[in-house]
């Protein structure tokens, strides 16, 4: 189970700021240097961490991931409104769906 | 570095992050100095009554930018509305006449820019060799671009993004890319040689109905890219279940969206009502249909939740995580 401070959300990814990072969660998360969460279904409708000195890493199938965030970063989506996210470490979500076989699946969007 | 009401503050970068601070009600401004690329420039700032009225950049003595802040007056003309009349030094620095030297499509000459409420409402940019390269009014919102030598390059209709121009420099708004020509909200059409090579239209930060592209033809729905049969199909011929089968929440979204979020309850029933959230079931699908709302865009999403959710805040949990990494349902600080 994650403990977390506060919860953000931007449409599908979530974002959890935690005191500390779950050691699972630092194995094998490949740092994204782009700072995209998320490529959309559509050109350039990507979540991306921008501004500040953030270090984002997904792992798994892209849906899980972490965000360090030094100073302050803004997450951006063409289609939502900016969130700013504070300093802290941050555990990356993406919303799920039931796929009806007792699994499921990340929301594509 | 200028408030568009006054001389609030100037930043300066090599001061050891100090910065100055002050208020000017009425006086001039000179600053001399070295841009980023080493090039004398000089800016000189006009302030009366505690507001910006002049506002000229100079490099090697030649006036590249000058804005003039003022009202506007204008009145129904024969071809549309117009502007009559220019006061300047009333502006509030919304309002102002701006005159700048550039270069577009690859040709030198002076872009002069009238802004009211902070809106481009006139740009005509003329060639050095004192050719005409347009003339756009926003209340007509159609123009012909030439070139130099008075060859028709492009003809265009729609509003011209012009938004936030009047503080950041005149620009002509053919300096952009065409992508960024036109505002948002309405629609637009560039034709070149009587072809139209870019057209299309954007509702909600989404592009919607018919969109053209270095001439090719696309169709949106609430921002998706649909296939002309799946655009052109009457609503009444679309399956729901199919839709909510689809594995792209977002293209469920956009077709939905196209049939009438309502048409879900002619295969299935709702389980639950929770504000702007329903839960339906679905006979004979094995998941059921979370609808919520996007906070954003106010969109209707359909979200594939497990058989057994019973209320509406529950499955919308479950898609958070919760009972699996979570054990408390999720209270969001922001949602967007």
């Amino acid at each position: 189970m994650i403990i977390y401070e506060k919860a953000y959300r931007q449409g599908e990814i979530l974002f959890f700021k935690v005191k500390k990072l779950p050691p699972s969660f630092t194995y094998n998360a490949k740092p994204v240097p782009s700072g995209v969460i998320r490529e959309g279904e559509k050109e350039g409708h990507e979540h991306k961490v921008e501004g500040g000195s953030a270090q984002l890493s997904l792992f798994g199938e892209g849906d899980t991931g972490t965000l360090k965030v030094e100073e302050a970063a803004t997450i951006t989506h063409p289609e939502h409104k900016n969130v700013k996210l504070p300093k802290g470490e941050y555990v990356v979500k993406v919303q799920k769906e039931a796929t009806g076989k007792h699994t499921h699946s990340s929301v594509k969007d | 570095m200028f408030g568009n009401r006054g001389l609030t503050s100037i930043l300066s970068g090599k001061c050891n992050g100090r910065s100055i601070h002050d208020h000017l009600m009425n006086g001039r401004i000179t600053i001399s100095g070295t841009d980023e690329n080493n090039k004398p420039f000089q800016r000189i700032v006009m302030i009366k009554n505690g507001e910006v009225w002049d506002n000229k950049l100079q490099h090697d003595g030649e006036i590249v930018h000058h804005i003039v802040y003022g009202a506007f007056e204008s009145k129904q003309g024969e071809k549309g509305r117009e502007i009559v009349h220019f006061k300047k030094g009333s502006g509030t620095g919304r309002h102002g006449k701006a005159r700048r030297h550039e270069e577009i499509f690859g040709m030198k000459g002076v872009c002069h820019s009238w802004y009211k409420n902070g809106r481009l409402v006139r740009q005509k940019f003329i060639y050095d060799n004192k050719k005409t390269a347009y003339d756009y009014n926003a209340f007509r919102k159609t123009c012909t671009i030439k070139d130099n030598a008075g060859k028709i390059l492009y003809e265009i209709t729609g509003v011209l993004n012009g938004r936030m121009n009047a503080y950041l420099g005149g620009h002509s708004v053919f300096h952009k890319s065409m992508t960024d020509w036109f505002c948002d909200a309405h629609p637009f059409v560039v034709k070149k040689n009587g072809v139209i090579i870019y057209a299309g239209q954007i509702k909600n930060q989404q592009r919607v109905g018919k969109w053209v592209e270095n001439g090719k033809i696309f169709f949106y729905e609430r921002g998706v890219a649909i296939p002309k049969k799946l655009y052109e199909t009457p609503p009444d011929k679309f399956d729901p279940l199919k839709i909510l089968q689809l594995s792209n929440a977002q293209l469920r979204m956009a077709l939905m969206a196209k049939i009438s979020p309502e048409k879900i309850v002619e295969i299935g029933t709702v389980i639950h009502k929770d504000r702007e959230m329903r839960l339906y079931d679905i006979p004979k699908y094995e998941v059921r249909i979370l609808r919520v709302q996007c906070p954003t865009t106010k969109s209707y999403y359909f979200l594939k939740v497990p058989k057994d959710s019973q209320k509406c805040e529950q499955a919308r949990q479950w898609t958070f995580h919760v009972g699996t990494d979570f054990q408390k349902p999720i209270k969001f600080a922001i949602e967007t």
